[in-house]
């Protein structure tokens, strides 16, 4: 990405707009963009002029993003580019004074570039967060700079005019929180909970969804609608199954039953190999990944339900369709315990006719 | 003689810490340190093995 | 010399046609329910609807269900005392007598049968059970409907429940009780079958015409 936080030069009063026409695009260009990220925030096309004025008025907000227990998948998946985008273009005109992955300062160079950002301007600069925050043992399992990710946490989050948790380690404690969880992983949330925070979970993250949340911001000020789990609708509200390219092969009785059987080439629904696209909530279907090459079931394998809480524990197996019930180890399912109960029970009775006939089967006298 | 930290040790994945030991402009010594920890073997253990890989491609 | 037998009415018409319609709506619900849990059958064509069918029939038998489900819960506070509420909670002194008088019986500890005109005490302690999970079916039923049903009264039916365990939890669930209440149908059957060997008081019969043949045993 070659951008860098220490480049002065790029950092300048210009509006976003115009940070993108110095960048080579033309208004056309931006003007689709507006129109896109209007349609993936669920918002009628009368608001890509709305979206076009504050992206035209904006001045660059400043964006310290966040790294603690994370595999840096979001951050990836934040870079993926063959081309910069206009959405890349957009994250970088965001002016991102702190990004471990990206940017040239190291060591306390960097660590100042962050508090620099916190002491210049309080209530005024947005948090990305990215990976799970560890709690237990003082919270040494991660430590940035001599300082626990925790106190980071509290320090930048707790300062900043919004947070988003980024990814699913960062919204729900992801990965790292699995069971048994050893070194007491957390979501933001659960540190912070009182702080404005979106969560936009997924393992990775989809980029676009994260570009259209800060354009949402930029232009009416606020932070999307969120559901219960603080996660926005237009992202999230939907299931997977009810907009899944292979939902047609699922009513219809067309499964596949093995990898690289007929079904699977014919490209067949996946519920059978595990696919959780029944329970899962995400826009990936429609958005895709990659800008917009494909996704999960598009490329043969099911959905794994990335962006719900605790999806390695409550959706796990991956390749079961229903899961295994607590208690009861890996291979246990409620086939298993159902059929077991039912087998015992069997039994049960034809030893108790089998007992009965053999005591006699005394009946009572005056009968 | 001095003793540089570096940390967080940037554009790299994940988290370093170096420490350096310099004299007479030389490093004579130095450490490195991993500064996160999450246990994904641990989480591993238990689970259905043609799952692992799903854990791993995380690390 | 053998006692005289009394033909007495227990089992009203609402009684005995919900028990039968939920016979039916159970049978439904399992073909269809195991079919949507683990396609037991391949489309050949994507013309096919099985999935679609299947679901569909699954969901028709759940609002018949809810309704057959509510009918009862109303019978039982105004239809006549053998179809009473108060026969599933033992509340008095001889109804826990009668328990233990029947849970004695069948673990062979007595050899004298439960004799009762309705349900024995034990009996009504397992249907209450049982409509719990009845209940619990419904609720789990709906609340995995409502994922694609915004609105007041799927919320109401079970929607609430996904705010208490994540909807894998919901699914798992709802699975394992069928296997319960499939459970409950073969000891169901097979106690009605001994019981009515037993105490030769038309027990098996009963359910179809509403007339047991009480010779005063229920009494003692």
């Amino acid at each position: 990405m070659g951008r860098s936080s220490n480049n002065r030069k790029s950092r300048s009063d210009s509006t976003i707009y115009e940070s993108l026409i110095n960048k080579g695009f033309s208004r056309r260009d931006f003007l689709k963009f507006c129109t896109s990220i209007t349609a993936t925030l669920a918002l009628p096309v009368s608001f890509t002029s709305k979206v076009a004025e504050a992206l035209e008025k904006s001045q660059k907000p400043i964006m310290v993003w966040l790294e603690f227990q994370d595999c840096a998948g979001d951050t990836e998946s934040t870079l993926r580019a063959t081309a910069p985008t206009i959405g890349e273009v957009v994250l970088d005109v965001l002016s991102i004074e702190y990004h471990e992955t990206i940017m040239a300062a190291a060591g306390h160079q960097a660590e100042k570039s962050l508090m620099d950002v916190v002491a210049n301007h309080p209530g005024k600069y947005l948090a990305v967060v990215e990976g799970a925050i560890p709690m237990k043992d003082g919270g040494v399992y991660c430590c940035i700079g001599g300082k626990s990710a925790v106190n980071i946490a509290k320090e930048v989050c707790g300062n900043a005019m919004a947070t988003i948790a980024n990814g699913s380690c960062a919204a729900f404690g992801g990965i790292a929180a699995a069971e048994p969880n050893p070194t007491g992983a957390v979501g933001v949330r659960d540190l912070l909970p009182g702080i404005p925070l979106i969560n936009m979970p997924g393992c990775p993250v989809n980029v676009d969804n994260l570009i259209a949340v800060v354009v949402h911001l930029l232009t009416f000020g606020t932070l999307p609608a969120t559901d219960k789990l603080l996660r926005p609708y237009f992202a999230y509200g939907k299931r997977i199954h009810d907009n899944c390219e292979r939902r047609g092969h699922y009513d219809a009785g067309q499964f596949v039953r093995q990898w690289g059987d007929e079904g699977h080439r014919q490209g067949w629904c996946l519920y059978e190999m595990g696919c959780k696209g029944p329970v899962a909530f995400q826009n990936c279907p429609t958005i895709k990944f990659n800008e917009g090459t494909s996704w999960p079931i598009q490329a043969g394998h099911g959905c794994i339900a990335c962006a719900a809480p605790r999806n390695w524990d409550d959706m796990a197996p991956i390749y079961a369709k229903v899961p295994s019930v607590p208690g009861f180890g890996v291979e246990a399912s409620a086939d298993k315990i159902g059929l077991g109960i039912a087998a015992a029970s069997g039994a049960a009775v034809v030893a108790h006719g089998i007992g009965r006939m053999v005591s006699g089967g005394k009946r009572p006298k005056d009968d | 003689m001095a003793k540089i930290a570096i940390d967080p040790v940037t554009r790299i994945e994940g988290h370093l810490r170096i420490e350096a030991q310099v004299e007479g402009g030389r490093v004579v010594d130095a450490w490195s340190a991993s500064t996160m920890f999450r246990g994904i073997e641990r989480i591993l253990l238990g689970r259905d093995p043609r799952e692992a890989w799903a854990f791993t491609q995380r690390i | 010399m053998p006692r005289e037998r009394l033909r007495t009415y227990a089992w009203e018409v609402p009684v005995r046609l919900t028990h039968w319609i939920s016979v039916l709506c159970i049978v439904s619900f399992t073909i269809t329910g195991f079919y949507i849990a683990d396609p037991y059958m391949h489309a050949v064509s994507s013309d096919q609807y099985i999935m679609g069918w299947m679901r569909f029939i699954h969901f028709v038998t759940g609002y018949v269900f809810l309704v057959t489900f509510l009918v009862r819960l109303y019978w039982g506070f105004v239809g006549n005392r053998y179809a009473s509420w108060r026969v599933w909670i033992p509340l008095t002194g001889r109804q826990w007598k009668d328990l233990w008088a029947a849970a004695s019986f069948y673990l062979f500890i007595s050899k004298t049968p439960p004799y009762s005109v309705g349900h024995t005490a034990l009996a009504g302690v397992t249907y209450f059970v049982v409509f719990l999970l009845f209940a619990f079916q419904i609720v789990s039923g709906f609340a995995l409907y409502s994922v694609t049903h915004q609105g007041a009264i799927w919320t109401l039916l079970g929607g609430w429940l996904t705010g208490v365990m994540s909807f894998a939890t919901i699914r798992m669930l709802h699975y394992l009780v069928m296997y319960v209440l499939l459970t409950f149908t073969v000891v169901h059957v097979y106690v009605g079958w001994y019981l009515n060997l037993k105490e030769r008081n038309g027990l098996m019969g009963s359910i179809f015409d509403g007339y047991k043949f009480v010779s005063g045993k229920e009494w003692e």
